[in-house]
């Protein structure tokens, strides 16, 4: 008995160094491939594409597994979410093993459609920020899983009808029909063009409606708008004072009240 | 007969080497842990990646060298096997506890030392499950032989009972 004991006192011993040994060999590996050689990397600066109403955000993820254990289950996600912190958009990228010695380059894309995005931003004139949250996970030499979160990295969003104002209204009424020009000017922030129309809807001081008018535009992103639109107007209830409904059309971000602004 | 002709010197050379054989290894199974964790530069370090609410390591460290020095001191004693079990069973517990069942999270938010850009939080996440598991069962089958060995001790001196010469 005194000899099955000693057998068992010594394969503990002898796997509980091996253990050590091993748990001390994994983690010096992975803290010289990963800390100290920067093993593992994602480009700061996604590529950037917009095209079909879809904006794709392009991360190149770069892996050298230079130590001695292999590295598995190598998931890198992205979530993109509102100022609310509301999900917008979640993309992941699974490299499923990086056999120690070896190198791999790979692609972490993140499309995001407008429509997504717009369902989410209500107010179309004001810039705001989106959070992102880049996860990476892994599993080392199959017995260490971890995962570093970065969370909270801002990604400013460019409103595309950013400071919508009317700066100037003047009354035509020896016109036919009787105009009211309304010098109407915004700035496109966004990464896309913009197309559609504008529709004015004018009031005057007793809150009534006197008349409306439209003007078809398309301004390049980074572009800013200044033109004319031309309200036909009933001159008996114009008083000089009111206010303006301002809306917006087009097919991408459909019917959007953009809010009143009194004039006079 | 032979206690009653003893002088306090001779007791002193019994007790003495079981002392300072308990004091050694007292040192070697964790007292040397003790002297960065009272540093305070170091062991603040330490207990802020360690933040345990019911146990402070520390103190963990110093439950683990009593038990070494007990174990020591009562060499040749069933006790000694006891103090095994419990210091084996106390350490599965402990170690479950400490490390969260083996999925630790820390999370490094800007301050002065890390210059984060603002706002920007980093969670680490670390699941060592499967190394946890395979110690928990050496330290199963390290209860089963302090177990047998107690079984063997009691059974050694049911043939020919011996009282180690220190104690009383």
């Amino acid at each position: 008995m005194r000899q099955s004991i000693r057998a068992l006192g010594w394969t503990i011993t002898i796997s509980m160094l091996l253990l050590f040994a091993f748990l001390a060999t994994s983690v010096y590996s992975m803290v010289q491939t990963i800390l100290i050689n920067q093993g593992i990397r994602i480009s700061d600066d996604p590529q950037v594409s917009f095209s079909n109403n879809t904006l794709t955000l392009s991360f190149t993820l770069t892996v050298n597994n230079s130590g001695y254990y292999d590295i598995s289950g190598l998931n890198v996600t992205t979530v993109l979410m509102d100022s609310d912190g509301r999900v917008i958009s979640e993309a992941s990228t699974l490299v499923e093993r990086i056999t120690k010695g070896s190198a791999i380059t790979k692609q972490h894309n993140m499309s995001i459609t407008l429509t997504d995005i717009l369902s989410y931003i209500s107010n179309l004139t004001q810039d705001t920020e989106l959070n992102m949250s880049i996860s990476v996970g892994l599993k080392y030499a199959e017995a260490l899983a971890f995962q570093v979160t970065m969370m909270n990295l801002s990604m400013p969003w460019g409103a595309p009808i950013h400071n919508f104002s009317l700066t100037e209204m003047t009354p035509r009424f020896n016109e036919t029909p009787p105009l009211l020009e309304t010098f109407v000017e915004f700035e496109n922030h966004a990464f896309f063009d913009v197309n559609g129309t504008v529709h004015l809807k004018v009031y005057n001081s007793e809150g009534q409606y006197i008349g409306s008018g439209d003007r078809a535009i398309n301004v390049e992103a980074g572009h800013g708008y200044g033109g004319l639109v031309e309200v036909v107007i009933d001159p008996l209830n114009f008083t000089g004072s009111g206010y303006v409904e301002i809306s917006f059309e087009n097919p991408m971000f459909g019917y959007v009240e953009l809010g009143r602004i009194d004039y006079g | 007969m032979a206690e009653e002709g003893r002088s306090g010197k001779d007791w002193l050379m019994l007790i003495l080497p079981r002392v300072l054989r308990a004091a050694l290894w007292g040192f070697i199974m964790g007292g040397e842990l003790l002297i960065p964790l009272l540093m305070p530069e170091l062991g603040g370090k330490f207990e802020q990646f360690f933040s345990i609410s019911r146990f402070s390591f520390s103190y963990l460290v110093i439950v683990f060298i009593g038990f070494e020095v007990a174990i020591q001191l009562l060499r040749g004693t069933i006790i000694k096997y006891g103090l095994s079990i419990a210091r084996a069973l106390i350490s599965i517990v402990a170690l479950v506890l400490i490390t969260n069942g083996g999925i630790m999270s820390f999370t490094i938010a800007y301050s002065p030392e890390i210059p984060l850009p603002p706002g920007l939080a980093l969670v680490f996440t670390v699941d060592f499950r499967v190394v946890l598991g395979i110690f928990l069962i050496f330290s199963l089958l390290s209860i089963i032989k302090n177990l047998l060995q107690a079984v063997d001790f009691l059974s050694q001196q049911a043939e020919e009972p011996f009282i180690p010469p220190e104690l009383p």
